[in-house]
This record gives C-alpha cells, structure tokens and sequence, in this order.
C-alpha cells in the first residue's frame, strides 16, 4: 500500500506532448480514476507509473521512493491490461503463479496465494484450463487474480472493462468496487468511459491533451466543473451550452441568448457575474435541470426562470423522456418527467432550476460558476 | 426455386471439377507419374540409356542393403537432419533473441535482409564460394587463421576428416537467415502487452524470450524443423558443387547425401555409374525415409494445440 505523487510530470513522443507538467497525489488506498477521451493521455499517465514508459521531466514517486529509474519489476505495482494480456500458452493457474515464480516464491506460498485469489474471484473451477477456453469475463478475472496474488502496493487498471458486454461490464464494475474494499490498495485506473469514472473513483482526474483538467470527487466534478470541457465530459446526456451575454437591470444580473431567453442569475453567483456586465459568456444547464413548465410541480414558473424551445426529438426512457430540442437555431437537450406529453414540432416552456445553472468564460471556457 | 438451386448447384459442381483439370494433371503427371515410373524401373536392370532391360524383382532393393555408399548417404542425410536441426535452430533462437530486442524497426529489417541474401543467391556460386574460404592451401579461413597467429587452428577442411562439417556450415549458414525471416515475422505476432505484462512480473528479456516467445513461436519452430529434415535429404546442388570443389570431381562420400548419392549412381562420372534402375529404387527409398520422418515430427513432436491471443 503506497501513495503515488506526480510531480511536473512530463511526457513527449517526438513532437506530440503526452503529458504537460502533471502535479498529482494519489493517496494511499485511494481509487483513482484518470478519465478522458482518446489521447488524452491517461494510459500514459498509466504506463509511466508502471515504468512501461520513460518520464520526459519531473518525477513519479511510489511511496515515499522515486522511481524515475526503477524497473517495472522493482516497482511493486501490477498491472491489468485492456486486453488482458493473459499468457495464451499457460494454464490460468500458471498465467497467476508466473510472476511469483520468477520472483522465486516457495511453491506453497505460491499455491497459496493463487487459490486465495482464485477463491475472491470465484475461479477455482477455471485454474487448469487455458486462456482461450475462457469467456471475456473469466479471464478478465483471471487478468485480476494475476495482479492479486502479486499483493502489490498500487493496482494499475488500463481499461479494464472496456472489452466486456453492457450488462457485464455494470456486474464487474460493482466487483472491482467490492474487490478494493476487500484489498484496501491503491488503484488507479484508466477509463474513457465517464460512468465508470463517476461511479467507482474515489476521486476523478480528468485529462485533455496531456492537461489535468480538474481533480475532484464525482459529485464535486459534477456539481462544480472547472471548465467547459469537464462540464460537457461528465455527465450523460452531456451538458447543454448556449451562448450568452450578461446585462445588469436595477439590481439583478441576466443571462440572455439572442432574444431566445433571459434568465435571472441567482442571487448566489451575483458577485461572480459583476465583472461580466454586458460581456459574452456560456451559458450551462444540464439536461435534468431542465423541466417540462406545464408540469413541473416544484418550480415556480416565471419569465425569469423559463424559455420556449420547439421539440424536435422524443425518447421517451421509461422513467423519463429525453427531449431534443431547437433554441434559437441551437439544440438541447431535457430529461424531463415521463409525464410529460410532448410532441415532436411542438413549442414547450421549459423551466430552469437556476441554482445549477452554469456560466463560463466565453474566452478562457473556465467556469465563472 | 428448388429446381433452379439444385440445377444451379449441379453446374457448381461440375464448374470446380472443370477448374481442378489442370491442376490435378499437372500433378499426375509431374508428381505421380514419375513416382509410379521409378518404383517400376527399380524392378528392373538398366542403365537408361539403352533400351535393354532386364527384370529383376527387388534385386535392387537387396543390394541397396549392403551397398556401403548408399548406407552411408542414408547415415548423412540423417546426421544433417540432427546436427543441422540442433545447429540451425540454436543460431536461428540466438539471432531471433537479439534482434527482436532491437528498438529500430530499420535495424531489424536490415540485419534480416543481410542474413537473407545467401537465399537469394545461385546455389553453385554459393558453394564454390564457400569451397574457395575452406581450401586448405590458399583458403580464406585458414589464411586468417595464419595472419592472427592461430596457425595450430589450421586443418585442411576439405579433406575426408573435416568435409562433413564443412558441407554443413555451408547448408547452415545459406538457410539460417531464412528461418530467421520466419522466426522473426512469427514473433512479431506476438502482442507487446505480454512482454509488458511479463517484465511487469519481473521477467529479464532473457526470461521473456525463453518463457512467453519460445513457446508462443513454437509452431513455427517445429515447421521449421519439418522443412529442414525435407531439406537435408533432397538438397542437391550445394552438396554435389560444394563436394566437386569446382574441380569437376565427384563429391566425396563423405558430404553425400540420398540425393547426391542417387545422382551420382545415375549420371555420375566414376563407378558406379549409369545404373538409372538402381538409383530409382534409391529414389523411392528416399521418399518412403522422408514419409517417415515427416509423419513422426508432425504426430508425435507436432502439438495440435493452437494459440489464439
């Protein structure tokens, strides 16, 4: 069990930066979660601390040790792969006990540790078989027990789930959820899907071209995204932007869109809109903080807390309905409730819960709030 | 529409059969017929060039079992299919290992190519070559051995004592790049992230080469061993120039093989020459040995098991 710092971390293949001046802390028995979308640069983050690639500048330290120079065996972390990278030759017994051998384990140790884990992982039965008689879900656990019985001080998880079907992928999310509570490690793990992220981290890092973008537990990167980019990566529909210009009337701030809609800035945020009168911003809202008005029960309607917008789409979900719709010549989309009765073509009042909304930097796209 | 299907599949049918015509010919009358030909000669008595023949039965058969030069090619062919086996692989693992550890892909193709080029090459430039390094007085070989003071290193190469050896250095050092092509386009198969999985288990690249790619080209290996044994027994031109020494003689029995011995039976210049009807029999008993040998490296070393990543 160890702790995992990031400090200036930089990484460059040739001319492409991988990673840009990354200071992170991972701490000990955290579940880290880096998300972001392709190459961005988190399975380097990754393979950098796995020792599988060289740091450019700056150091990585496991523990309290640098590890720069350090192979990747030296290093006492495991490593479970996006394709499992399960030994085609060996039997799953001997695919788990390889690294204990070579590290000249006694074979009762060995024999141990690779049936305790194949115990957790509920693969006994699978021990003498091969790789390729295995489904995707069994050697993705036997990919798991080959980092178990290592008992390692970081975990390091590249995708893991990624090659799995839906419905098995939302079973082994919860297992490997279970799995670190029972082990109590380190693990860090590499994702580009944010659901994943959201609903197994500890805390979230998400990435964009070799840049930390925000770190942050998965409620605050929802509630409280640092940027335009963390807004619309986290969060499934993603969040909805329009563009806006902050006007003063008396004492109240406004956010309006090309005569579409003028909605009044809560109290709350005032002071951080001042410095924005009659300059162009972003204006985010998600989806489920949209309402159908007519039948919104907890939201009091008004000019100031609603817009028209013509429905284009209907999906209805069952315990919801998603609505695609056209503001202005810009679309958006609500998650309102199943009990709405929308139509395609037809122009519905939608109500704002301002307390969520957003506004962002029309230059800088950082989050003004 | 079932009549139209199966009419349509009846002119299908017939269509494959039409096609294979002139593979199917071609086959009968270059590989079968000729088989059919020489087992029916060596039933006979005859030199081939004269149209005297003489049968009888399976003479020839008997005979070929005290002939000493026959008996001793069959022991050639066979000690070039076990110390070229073990010789060949051994070097073609050990270049396998270094160049698969070369970070350059430029690198790796050119040093690929280098060990390649002797395949590209006329067979008797090649053993000429190789005959005119090992000459014992005026050779490459010994004369490096002479201006680097290892003077007691020298040995006439070519003499009935050292040829073996000599003929097999040349097999091995024309076919090793070859294997090597294949080793190599079989370890590219396999996936990086086993080696990175490996080092991360804490294998050495030396652990990695013996562990996760040895096994994981192994059937490549064992192909490998199944053409180098059709290899050491029909091979021909190397052996018979390389043996000749570019002096127009016969290769020596020591460096002969079935093949050269077969030749030399038919055709060669000394005694015993032009005996056509025996070196058939020689013939089939080669292709009865290679039958063998390839049944039982292919069943009984040959794993059926494939590898799927």
């Amino acid at each position: 069990m160890a702790s995992v710092t990031f400090e200036n971390v930089t990484k460059k293949f040739g001319d492409v930066v991988a990673a840009k001046d990354q200071d992170l802390e991972i701490k000990d028995k955290e579940f880290l979660v880096l998300v972001g979308p392709s190459g961005c640069g988190k399975s380097t983050d990754l393979r950098m601390i796995a020792g599988l690639e060289e740091i450019t500048e700056g150091k990585i330290k496991i523990g309290d040790r640098v590890v720069n120079d350090v192979p990747p065996k030296d290093r006492d972390i495991a490593m479970v792969f996006q394709n499992y990278a399960l030994y085609p030759h060996m039997n799953v017994y001997d695919n788990m006990a390889f690294g204990l051998k070579l590290r000249k384990f006694p074979k009762e140790d060995i024999d141990r540790r690779v049936n305790d884990a194949a115990e957790i992982l509920s693969i006994e039965p699978l021990l003498d078989r091969k790789p390729k008689q295995l489904s995707g879900g069994q050697r993705q656990r036997v990919a798991l027990g080959r980092a178990i019985v290592r008992e390692p001080k970081v975990f390091l998880m590249d995708e893991p789930l990624s090659n799995l079907d839906a419905k098995l992928r939302v079973q082994m999310r919860t297992e490997l959820s279970k799995l670190h509570d029972r082990l109590k490690t380190t693990v860090i793990y590499v994702t580009h899907d944010q659901t994943e992220a959201m609903t197994m981290g500890d805390r979230i890092v998400v990435l964009k071209d070799g840049f930390i973008q925000q770190v942050d537990s998965p409620l605050e990167l929802y509630n409280k995204p640092n940027n335009m980019f963390v807004a619309g990566f986290i969060g499934s529909p993603a969040m909805n932007f329009l563009d806006a210009t902050i006007h003063k009337d008396g004492n109240e701030y406004f956010a309006e869109g090309a005569g579409a809609f003028n909605i009044k800035i809560p109290d709350m945020f005032k002071e951080k809109v001042k410095e924005y009168d009659n300059k162009k911003v972003v204006f985010g809202i998600r989806p489920e903080d949209l309402t159908d008005a007519r039948i919104s029960h907890d939201l009091d309607i008004t000019k100031e807390n609603s817009f028209e917008a013509e429905v284009e789409v209907v999906e209805p979900m069952g315990s919801e309905i998603y609505l695609y719709l056209s503001v202005d010549e810009h679309s958006m989309i609500a998650r309102v409730d199943a009990e709405s009765d929308a139509k395609v073509g037809d122009k519905i009042k939608l109500g704002v819960y301002t307390q969520k909304m957003h506004i962002f930097d029309n230059e800088t796209e950082e989050a003004i709030f | 529409m079932d009549y139209r299907s199966s009419i349509f599949k009846k002119r299908y049918k017939n269509f494959i059969l039409i096609s294979t015509i002139p593979v199917v010919t071609f086959y009968v009358i270059f590989m079968i017929l000729p088989i059919v030909q020489s087992l029916y000669y060596s039933l006979f008595k005859w030199s081939g060039f004269t149209s005297y023949k003489q049968y009888i039965g399976l003479k020839n058969y008997i005979d070929l079992t005290g002939d000493s030069l026959f008996l001793q090619s069959v022991l050639n062919s066979f000690k070039y299919v076990i110390f070229g086996s073990i010789i060949i692989i051994a070097i073609t693992l050990m270049f396998t290992y270094v160049i698969s550890n070369y970070k350059s892909k430029k690198l790796k193709d050119l040093v690929q190519m280098i060990l390649f080029v002797p395949n590209t090459i006329s067979p008797v430039a090649l053993a000429l070559l190789w005959g005119f390094i090992l000459n014992t007085r005026w050779g490459l070989l010994n004369g490096v051995l002479d201006k680097i003071g290892l003077d007691f290193l020298q040995r006439g190469w070519l003499g009935n004592d050292y040829i073996f050896g000599a003929a097999l250095s040349l097999l091995v050092w024309i076919h090793v790049g070859f294997f090597i092509v294949m080793y190599i386009a079989a370890a590219d198969r396999i996936p990086t992230s086993l080696y990175e999985s490996a080092k991360l288990d804490g294998a050495s690249s030396w652990k990695q080469f013996t562990k996760i790619t040895i096994p994981l080209i192994k059937d490549v290996i064992e192909t490998s061993l199944v053409l180098w044994t059709i290899f050491s027994f029909k091979i021909f031109g190397y052996l018979y120039v390389f043996g000749a020494g570019g002096a127009g003689a016969d290769a020596p029995p020591p460096v002969r093989n079935i093949s050269v011995q077969l030749f030399l039976t038919a055709f060669g210049k000394r005694t015993p020459i032009n005996r056509l009807a025996y070196a058939s029999a020689m013939a089939i008993i080669l292709l009865i040995l290679v039958a063998i040998l390839v049944y039982v490296i292919r069943n009984l070393l040959m794993s059926a098991e494939t590898i799927e990543y």
